[in-house]
């Protein structure tokens, strides 16, 4: 460490400043003489004046640091007066090149040039760098915990190729003089800088052949080769500034190391599939109905998404929709066969998809039991009881269960299936109900701990008295239940078998043992949306998985849906099915099924409430201190929670409706809340007035509280960050030292992370949870899951709502939901709070 | 007065800054969308924005290189329209674009500490010489009264004097605004 009396001499700071005084010239990388340092605290004042990146502006305890090291700059800056002894310590006025005036520090400090350096090409280019180097050790270590990949000779090889960019190569001054460095809203923007430079360079020197790969010389005499070694050298410094978005430099010598790397795991089991590696963030899941006897043509999707960190934050999950890329293919088709497939399958399978899905039909090679057929399986096999008992109990299991043969192997009896416990398929003894294992929903992360309520393990489904009746008889008389075993050994074994035995009779020709497996599930699909199939039945649905991955319903509904289902076959079938016990006679928890982390209710209403009465107190206040900053993260808290309940808008980009963003006269938004590399997540929503109240409030707020932003100097920075909105100030309201009001505030603009950190004291839940609230919520009111897909947006591939094809409107969609919402805001007491007003 | 570039200026001189940021949290009766462009470039014909000189930085890097000489401007009074201004320009209200081109003072050799004085006199005074005191809106009513509407056009405030009870205040000054 570097004596730093001098600089204590000359500063004469009180003892609380002056011990961050060492931190500070560490940072700015100062030599003991402090020379020119004049020029450096300029340089500083100007970089830190800048919006901070987004790396930095959403770390509170990073903020407030910088914003004190700030202060302490100023103070010093302005302990500097113009007498004789401090002449070294301005900027050299009749030396204006670096070499001479700082010589000596270059390599022991190799930082400092780069704070003193004034550009006359760009100098806003160096103003962004010089933020980098204050603030990237310590937002690297707060981004990424673990420790940072710098060397020493890192920091070297940045100085030097930053000063070769303004010296005598005329591709670098030119590259400045064109660069536009306006805006640079996080570290990876700067990076991008570097990476256009690099481009540039290549466009714009001679270079050999062999530049992407061998290093050149720098003191050749060959021009190209000294191109050459400078643009490894802004390669370099690329991969060195990458380390501080958690990459990992190669190093020749080093092994492997922690921390994010590119490895991931293959998927075992799947190579049966004519499919050797997958990666750890894909997903297969079936496009058809699973067939198991053999049946070839069972079309399969192959996901694999890129994940954001916005995205991670805000909760979205990863399998949630098809993304990047995704692969339909046969089973037991040979490779080649998938590529020359791909295409038209990728085409022709989307529209097919949509029209049978937006007709609400299934595959039509998988179609459900007509009347007549159901009529025929259960006389036959209420009958069958007297002679071959065997088959019919298996054949009505499948057809009450939705379960093909093999889904029974290793089945139970039981007496009590109130523990909610289920690893396979149990009965109940008297035969009332039937116990399935829930669907396992697949999901990439783990997100934090958060107090949720817990899912049921299972779903308990009750028999019509019918099938309870001969269900008893059965274990009364039969054997067949030795050892708790629902099945036989025979039966077990021999489903198909069975199956022709019974259809050999006649009355059961040209059904087909799936069509009997798939009826009610098929059903439930079509009544009822295939989340509530699949928990419902515990099978996947094809398509995809999003609304699963948003759906959680009360065992109680999944149960009365159940019911409606047996009602709605008795009356196709007009076969008498009916229940006489009523579901309060049973014990039934008041557990749910479906997707983790579902608020309540109750949680929003508590949530909007406390929120609203926070802010009024807050309004008391608006004088003292920075009580207005804090008004507004909590005002825009609350802006976008009310909002998101009423549009179930991703918390991710701007998570929040504006104003510019609808379509006045139509009450129509049109936004962007997710990105793929398609591009093809615009959404079209159809707004409720209050949610429309709600954006024009917020506008009124902002332009309410641009004269603040100017006078604390933070309008500036908001504007070269292109005036994102919604935003929050990072750092407000935190609370110092005894009569210490000076704001040190810096603008983020709207994340998830920040949103569900400060929305954490009255709903600490993933930021996107209300998406989930919604989609249950209004699942629960019977809105068709087509409705609520267009209004979430979720759909599958190939679907775009509003697109010719579609046959849906925005009528149908307001019609369908306004109602709703208008429950929903009675039910929440959602209101549209005025902000800042003057 | 002189006509500057509005891109000229940089900001507020540091000593005026320092004092403007004290009273941050000070609410006024019109925010931006109250006056149009139109309309605060003739009120900065009637009370101009004061500015000073600002030297620009030398040029120090890798090569020799010879001083620029281009200078910008501070601004040390005049700070509420100068504020309103900067608004209208980052929010890109409609026809933002004429101010592009401001009336300015440019003071010339004004000392430090005259700058202080004059920053301190446009906070403090200025407030006393124009706010209305109690019953704000019936007296803008009233102004609206006497004023043509020709004029009122650029004052979109006047077009809806409706009283939105001010939430943002303290409760006190609404009892004495009553």
């Amino acid at each position: 460490m570097p004596d730093w009396s001098f600089a204590f001499e000359t500063f004469q700071l009180d003892p609380e400043q002056g011990q961050r005084l060492p931190s500070l010239l560490e940072r700015l990388n100062a030599p003991a003489d402090l020379v020119g340092i004049a020029g450096v605290f300029e340089n500083a004042k100007a970089a830190l004046a800048l919006p901070l990146m987004r790396d930095v502006s959403s770390l509170d305890d990073v903020v407030e640091d910088l914003r004190l090291l700030e202060e302490l700059i100023y103070r010093c800056h302005a302990q500097i007066t113009p007498a004789k002894k401090h002449q070294r310590l301005w900027r050299n006025t009749s030396q204006t090149e670096l070499d001479s005036f700082l010589r000596g520090t270059f390599d022991k400090n190799p930082f400092y040039s780069l704070f003193y350096l004034n550009s006359a090409e760009n100098q806003l280019f160096f103003h962004w760098l010089r933020q980098f180097l204050f603030t990237f050790r310590q937002a690297t270590m707060q981004n990424y915990g673990i420790s940072i990949g710098f060397k020493e000779h890192d920091f070297n090889t940045i100085s030097i190729m930053m000063r070769r960019l303004t010296d005598e190569n005329p591709v670098g001054p030119e590259w400045l003089k064109k660069a536009d460095c306006q805006y640079c809203p996080s570290y990876f923007a700067f990076i991008e800088f570097l990476y256009d430079l690099a481009d540039y360079f290549v466009a714009h020197s001679e270079l050999p052949p062999d530049y992407r790969t061998a290093r050149g010389a720098y003191n050749s005499e060959d021009p190209r080769q000294k191109n050459q070694y400078f643009y490894q050298e802004i390669m370099d410094v690329i991969k060195i500034l990458r380390i501080t978005q958690g990459f990992e430099k190669k190093r020749r010598t080093s092994g492997p190391r922690g921390g994010q790397g590119p490895g991931r795991d293959i998927v075992s089991g799947l190579s049966s599939h004519g499919i050797s590696a997958l990666t750890g963030s894909a997903l297969l899941y079936p496009e058809t109905l699973i067939e198991t006897n053999g049946a070839p043509d069972t079309l399969y999707s192959l996901l694999e998404t890129d994940y954001g960190e916005d995205e991670f934050d805000a909760g979205e999950e990863l399998f949630e929709q098809p993304a990047t890329e995704a692969f339909i293919f046969a089973e037991h088709e040979p490779i080649e066969h998938y590529i020359t497939a791909f295409h038209g399958r990728r085409v022709a399978g989307a529209v097919r998809k949509r029209v049978e899905r937006q007709h609400q039909y299934l595959p039509s090679s998988f179609q459900s039991l007509s009347g007549t057929q159901l009529r025929s399986i259960l006389t036959v096999c209420f009958r069958a009881k007297d002679y071959d008992p065997e088959p019919a109990k298996l054949i009505l299991l499948m057809l009450f269960c939705a379960r093909h043969d093999h889904g029974f192997r290793a089945s139970r009896v039981t007496a009590d299936l109130s523990e909610n416990r289920f690893d396979v398929v149990y009965l109940r003894e008297d035969g009332w109900e039937v116990g399935l294992p829930a669907y396992t929903i697949n999901y990439e992360h783990d997100l934090r701990q958060v107090d949720a309520t817990p899912l049921a393990e299972g779903v308990r489904l009750p028999f019509p008295d019918e099938l309870v009746e001969w269900l008893e008889a059965d274990i009364s008389n039969n054997q067949l239940y030795r050892e708790n075993r629902l099945l036989g050994d025979f039966e077990q074994t021999a489903g198909i078998d069975i199956f022709y035995r019974l259809s050999m009779q006649g009355e059961l020709s040209g059904i087909s043992l799936s069509q009997v497996a798939n009826h009610l599930f098929i059903r439930a699909c079509q009544r009822f949306g295939s989340a509530t199939a699949t928990l419902m039945f515990g099978r996947p649905a094809p398509g995809s998985q999003a609304r699963l991955y948003y759906t959680a319903l009360p065992l109680v509904e999944i149960r009365a849906r159940y019911r409606e289902l047996i009602e709605e076959m008795s009356a196709s079938s007009g076969v008498p099915l009916t229940f006489s016990q009523n579901d309060d006679q049973l014990p039934i928890p008041s557990l749910s099924l479906g997707c983790r982390y579902l608020p309540t209710l109750q949680q929003y209403v508590d949530a909007l409430a406390g929120l609203r009465k926070h802010l009024e107190q807050l309004k008391k206040s608006l004088l003292t201190d920075d009580q207005w900053l804090v008004f507004h993260n909590h005002f825009t808290v609350y802006s976008v929670l009310c909002q998101g309940l009423l549009t179930g808008m991703r918390p991710t980009h701007h998570g929040f409706i504006r104003s510019s963003d609808i379509l006045h006269g139509v009450d129509v938004a049109v936004v962007r809340d997710k990105d793929t590399e398609d591009e093809f997540h615009s959404r079209t929503i159809p707004l409720h007035p209050l949610a429309i109240q709600i954006a024009e409030n917020y506008q009124s707020h902002i332009e309410a509280m641009a004269g603040r932003m100017h006078r604390i100097g933070m309008l500036q920075p908001w504007h070269l960050l292109q005036c994102p909105t919604p935003f929050f100030f990072t750092n407000a309201g935190r609370k110092r030292k005894d009569g210490d009001k000076t704001i040190r505030v810096a603008i983020t603009p709207f994340r998830p992370k920040k949103y569900a950190d400060l929305l954490a004291p009255w709903i600490d839940l993933p930021a996107n949870s209300h998406r989930r609230f919604l989609r249950s919520y209004l699942d629960m009111k019977r809105v068709p899951a087509e409705i609520i897909d267009a209004y979430i947006g979720h759909g599958n591939l190939g679907e775009h709502f509003w697109h010719a094809q579609s046959t849906l409107s925005f009528t149908d969609i307001r019609q369908a939901l306004r109602p709703q919402l208008d429950e929903l805001i009675r039910l929440l007491d959602i209101r549209a709070m005025t902000g800042l007003c003057s | 007065m002189q006509e500057i570039e509005f891109n000229r200026i940089s900001g507020l001189h540091p000593k005026a800054a320092a004092l403007v940021k004290q009273l941050h949290a000070v609410s006024y009766t019109a925010t931006v969308k109250d006056i149009e462009p139109a309309g605060l470039l003739a009120l900065a014909r009637l009370y101009p924005i004061h500015v000073v000189e600002k030297e620009s930085p030398i040029v120090t890097d890798a090569k020799d290189s010879p001083v620029q000489e281009e200078y910008t401007f501070q601004v040390i009074a005049g700070f509420r329209l100068y504020e309103l201004m900067c608004t209208a320009r980052v929010l890109s209200v409609q026809d933002a674009q004429l101010l592009n081109l401001i009336p300015v003072i440019i003071h010339q050799n004004i000392k430090p500490k005259e700058i202080v004085k004059l920053a301190e006199l446009d906070l403090a005074g200025s407030p006393l010489l124009f706010s209305l005191g109690n019953k704000v809106f019936e007296q803008l009513r009233l102004i609206k009264k006497h004023v043509s509407a020709d004029t009122l056009n650029v004052l979109p405030k006047y077009r809806n004097l409706r009283y939105v009870k001010d939430t943002s205040l303290p409760q006190q000054a609404d009892e004495l605004d009553a």
